[in-house]
């Protein structure tokens, strides 16, 4: 291998390199804001979401547990999580 | 039934539009992952939120994986957090329900306890509810390790990137600046973009051609061959007659370019020009069959 061809190798492995470890920040920032969402409905929503539930699913579980509740209240506080979510993120990413 | 979004608009349809952070994590089955598309692409409240969303949404796509191990790897297991919900959702109704017994002391002097023990109570109650919420984040709490099923399928129909390229797109009919965007990076040979930003067919035929063209451009060096269909399918969704036009013209130019000399000859011959086009179209087409010439000829 010619050293110019070394030099672009060292030098795409690098970039690959930062562009990981710049990954892994941005993703430890959602993964913290979600943690910091100390809202009894949140939490285990986008948990639940992030290791593959679907909403359906978790509808499902929710309504067991508050038989009052109602599909209205349950979309409003979806989106409700998702406004927090974004907000905790703010300009973070 | 209307959900409120970021900036006061409302949801046309909140079972839908509720599956957009399922989509950022690339979860839905094919059947919802259309369903939300078409919904986005009418829902302008779910458009401004995949806007000013999107950094976030595209981050969970890239690294749905990764984020699956970590809750799982933080012990933040879905039926912990559910054990601890139905415990808390347990505690308020009992909270509320002293408040409410509370609510009818005055008609009841003579049980002065429950003066006391209610506030008291209700105190506790809440001291328990921050009490667990602050613990959830404790690495010591026990939990199971959950169902372990995924419902993550490994094809996506298209990432939050492409889908927020697509509005910009269907969007370009009034704006035009998406797609002076999408046309600028191709301009400057950004066709990975392109193709990231028209990844989803778009079944409406608002800007469909704009996008199919680019897509098709943006195939043209490397693979002709899906270029061509896309050429094709602008040909299909082509609103006037100069656009069948351009969209034959590249698919000649990509059969070529494949090594399909006779089809872009069919192409082009058996074209019916219109009086009205003939100009346009001559301009196009003597440019290109001068290029046909060339490529015959080289070795």
């Amino acid at each position: 291998m010619s050293s110019g061809k070394i030099e672009r190798a060292l030098v795409d492995i690098s970039s690959d390199v930062a562009q990981d470890v710049e990954n892994n920040m941005r993703e430890e920032r959602v993964y913290q804001a979600i943690q910091s969402l100390h809202h009894e409905f949140c939490k285990p929503l986008l948990t639940g979401l992030m290791q593959g539930l679907t909403v359906g699913e978790i509808w499902k579980h929710f309504s067991r547990q508050e038989s009052n509740l109602n599909r209205n209240t349950f979309y409003k506080r979806v989106f409700d999580c998702r406004k927090r979510l974004w907000a905790a993120l703010g300009g973070a990413l | 039934m209307t959900a409120r979004h970021m900036d006061g608009l409302d949801c046309i349809d909140p079972e839908v539009g509720a599956l957009l952070v399922q989509y950022g994590l690339g979860t839905l089955d094919e059947q919802d992952c259309e369903r939300f598309e078409r919904h986005v692409l009418e829902c302008r409240a779910c458009q401004q939120e995949l806007d000013s969303a999107g950094d976030a949404l595209d981050l969970m796509f890239q690294q749905r994986a990764s984020f699956e191990k970590k809750a799982r790897r933080e012990k933040q297991d879905y039926d912990s957090l559910l054990d601890r919900r139905a415990h808390l959702v347990r505690t308020r109704n009992s909270l509320e329900k002293s408040i409410q017994e509370s609510a009818h002391f005055g008609t009841q002097p003579t049980n002065w306890l429950k003066w006391l023990l209610a506030p008291a109570a209700g105190l506790a109650a809440i001291l328990l509810i921050i009490f667990q919420f602050r613990s959830a984040d404790s690495p010591d709490i026990a939990h199971t390790d959950g169902k372990n099923k995924t419902h993550r399928i490994e094809e996506f129909r298209g990432s939050p990137a492409a889908l927020i390229g697509v509005i910009g797109v269907s969007r370009a009919m009034s704006s035009d600046t998406a797609l002076t965007a999408l046309i600028e990076r191709y301009a400057a040979g950004d066709f990975a973009a392109v193709l990231d930003r028209t990844s989803i067919p778009m079944n409406e035929s608002q800007a469909g051609f704009a996008a199919q063209m680019l897509r098709g451009g943006a195939f043209l060096l490397a693979q002709p061959d899906s270029a061509y269909a896309c050429f094709l399918r602008a040909q299909n969704v082509a609103r006037s007659e100069d656009e069948r036009i351009d969209a034959d013209v590249y698919a000649a130019r990509a059969a070529a370019a494949a090594g399909h000399y006779g089809t872009a000859r069919r192409i082009l011959g058996q074209y019916d020009v219109p009086e009205s086009n003939r100009r346009a179209f001559a301009e196009k087409w003597i440019p290109f069959l001068d290029s046909l010439a060339a490529e015959q000829q080289a070795p």
